[in-house]
């Protein structure tokens, strides 16, 4: 078995996991050594996963079915087998733009989550020009969410919204240079905009899909298939490090650890809060209680599910990065979403974990139990609150 | 002739990279520092390849040209699907990579790739001989002060304490620079009297 593993992570609250399996000894009680990379861009991870600089990777969420399908630029499939967790990220507006809503147009502002009906009447009416928006990559939650908010508010994407990709440690400094409008990214950067006074947040990702994905564990499917008892050891490691880091007093203490310079090299104030489940939106506003914006166990949230390979391939499709009716890629997903795995590492551990591969079809607008699985587990809304 | 655009913050190395694709024939050669103005010099210059650090973290930005921005003038595609897979894993080893117009015959890039690996490795060469001088300089402060601390505390002549410091490391699997750190650090928390 191999034991010694680079590991690559972008540095953002959502890589904790990884750290925390690091730092309390989760890969070492599975007999691994791993060295933490820390790396500048998510084609950097790509590339250094696909040929084996890395053994396995942080990654968004869209990335390993981007692979496999082959429409990331390389093409070498993978596969993840392990979730980091659900939510995590939000729409940040410039402090400008949310100060011209409030004044002209206060009658969009009187509902919550706050869609871009607001934004779009001031860009119709007063703006009369294109918006340009920071995201992180074409393959991520992000993006689609931000697709889907802004079309929800009415927005034409082609000729309306100039989509910039750009790293995530970047946007605050772009917001404030003027270059960008807004962004949507993962924390810490949303809540830094908000404390620097650069940014309001609009939504946060929990606002518009309740327990969406987000991050997952990466590896190449030649590396799973030549390192199968290395891969187990390595979900397993990560199970435990993301039941550890959901409890409450665990987070407090290890929000220290995680602002360190070679994690995430930001201020501690940036994520104590986020992780206790207090999200500020606004400079002059009290901090909201969203106590879901971190999932990191909970709520079978590191389950690889199929059923977000599915809905990835409908946001692939809406953004026009895939053109294959849905039905004929579906057969692609099973292999890049590894529950088989999962399952094994959770029965190892005795942790309960689900029956099937996908989530049971039907609408969760309120917590509910999951009963299809080897223990009943307690699940969060899963609301679409953008139609 | 072919356009290339050299995106790297090391101006020791891009020097180098730059006066050897010259040397190879590749006269029009832009080089960009910092990345802040990454895509408006892609716009203005519409470069043949596109040569980026990998510690960059515009790559992402640039790899979007491809996805996102519709009214870029030339579409931009990765290397990995134009090049061999050897060139491409050693150019990720060495730390650069490559983006070209995809109507660009891949025998050309090759020879590209093949000058950039070359010089990025060499930087990374002397750059590791510079990290190793380094340690080895801090080594031998480490040890003296080590070997200092056990002539004090047990009385030993200098050979005696550094034969022991050394059969100290070889037990441990450690090297000696490496030992007598923790040596030290561990003296220090038992209030052991540093000379």
């Amino acid at each position: 078995m191999k034991t010694a593993l680079r590991i690559g992570f972008l540095p953002l609250t959502d890589c904790a996991i990884l750290i925390a399996a690091q730092e309390r000894g989760f890969f070492e009680k599975q007999g691994l050594q791993v060295e933490l990379q820390r790396e500048v861009s998510w084609a950097n991870i790509r590339d250094r996963v696909a040929f084996g600089e890395l053994d396995a990777a942080h990654m968004l969420a869209p990335m390993p079915l981007a692979a496999t399908l082959g429409i990331d630029g390389l093409g070498i499939p993978m596969q993840t087998a392990v979730s980091l967790g659900l939510n995590g990220s939000a729409i940040t507006l410039s402090n400008n733009l949310m100060a011209s809503i409030h004044k002209q147009f206060p009658e969009y502002l009187q509902s919550t989550p706050l869609r871009a009906t607001g934004l779009k009447a001031l860009q119709t009416q007063t703006l009369k020009r294109r918006l340009v928006l920071g995201c992180v990559y074409p393959f991520s939650q992000h993006y689609y969410l931000l697709r889907a908010w802004l079309q929800d508010g009415g927005f034409d994407l082609a000729t309306e919204i100039d989509i910039r990709i750009m790293p995530p440690s970047h946007m605050v400094q772009a917001l404030e240079a003027g270059h960008i409008d807004g962004f949507c990214a993962g924390e810490p950067w949303n809540q830094i905009a908000v404390q620097t006074g650069m940014g309001c947040v609009a939504a946060t990702s929990y606002d518009l899909i309740h327990n969406g994905p987000d991050k997952v564990l990466g590896v190449t499917n030649t590396w799973a298939a030549a390192h199968p008892d290395t891969h187990l050891a390595l979900v397993s490691a990560v199970l435990e490090a993301a039941i550890w880091l959901d409890d409450a007093r665990n987070r407090l203490l290890f929000a220290e650890t995680l602002a360190k310079p070679q994690y995430l090299d930001v201020p501690l104030l940036s994520l104590c809060a986020p992780l206790q489940g207090y999200y500020r939106y606004a400079l002059e506003e009290p901090e909201r209680y969203v106590p879901d914006f971190h999932v990191f166990a909970r709520y079978a949230a590191n389950v690889p599910w199929q059923s977000h390979g599915e809905y990835f391939l409908q946001c692939m499709q809406a953004a026009g990065q895939w053109h294959v009716p849905i039905e004929q890629a579906r057969e692609a997903l099973a292999p890049v979403y590894r529950v088989d795995l999962y399952r094994e590492a959770a029965q190892s551990l005795g942790l309960a974990y689900p029956l099937k591969d996908a989530l049971p079809a039907g609408e969760y607008n309120a917590p509910w139990v999951l009963q299809e699985a080897s223990q009943k587990i307690a699940m969060g809304a899963l609301t679409q609150v953008l139609k | 002739m072919y356009k290339l655009m050299l995106v790297d913050s090391d101006a020791e190395r891009a020097t180098s990279l730059e006066q050897a694709l010259q040397t190879a024939g590749y006269q029009q050669i832009i080089r960009l520092a910092t990345s802040q103005h990454l895509l408006a010099a892609v716009r203005t210059h519409q470069p043949d390849i596109i040569l980026i650090d990998m510690q960059s973290p515009d790559r992402d930005t640039l790899e979007s040209l491809n996805n996102v921005n519709r009214e870029t003038p030339k579409p931009i595609v990765f290397f990995a699907q134009q090049s061999d897979l050897e060139t491409t894993r050693a150019a990720i080893n060495a730390g650069v990579s490559a983006y070209i117009v995809d109507d660009l015959p891949s025998k050309r890039l090759q020879s590209v790739l093949e000058v950039a690996i070359a010089r990025f490795q060499e930087h990374q060469k002397l750059k590791n001989e510079l990290e190793e001088y380094k340690t080895r300089l801090s080594d031998r402060k480490d040890v003296d002060k080590a070997k200092g601390i056990l002539m004090q505390h047990r009385q030993l002549s200098e050979e005696e304490a550094y034969q022991l410091l050394r059969k100290m490391a070889m037990d441990r699997n450690m090297k000696i620079g490496e030992a007598a750190r923790n040596f030290i650090a561990a003296m220090a928390l038992l209030g052991g009297s540093l000379p």
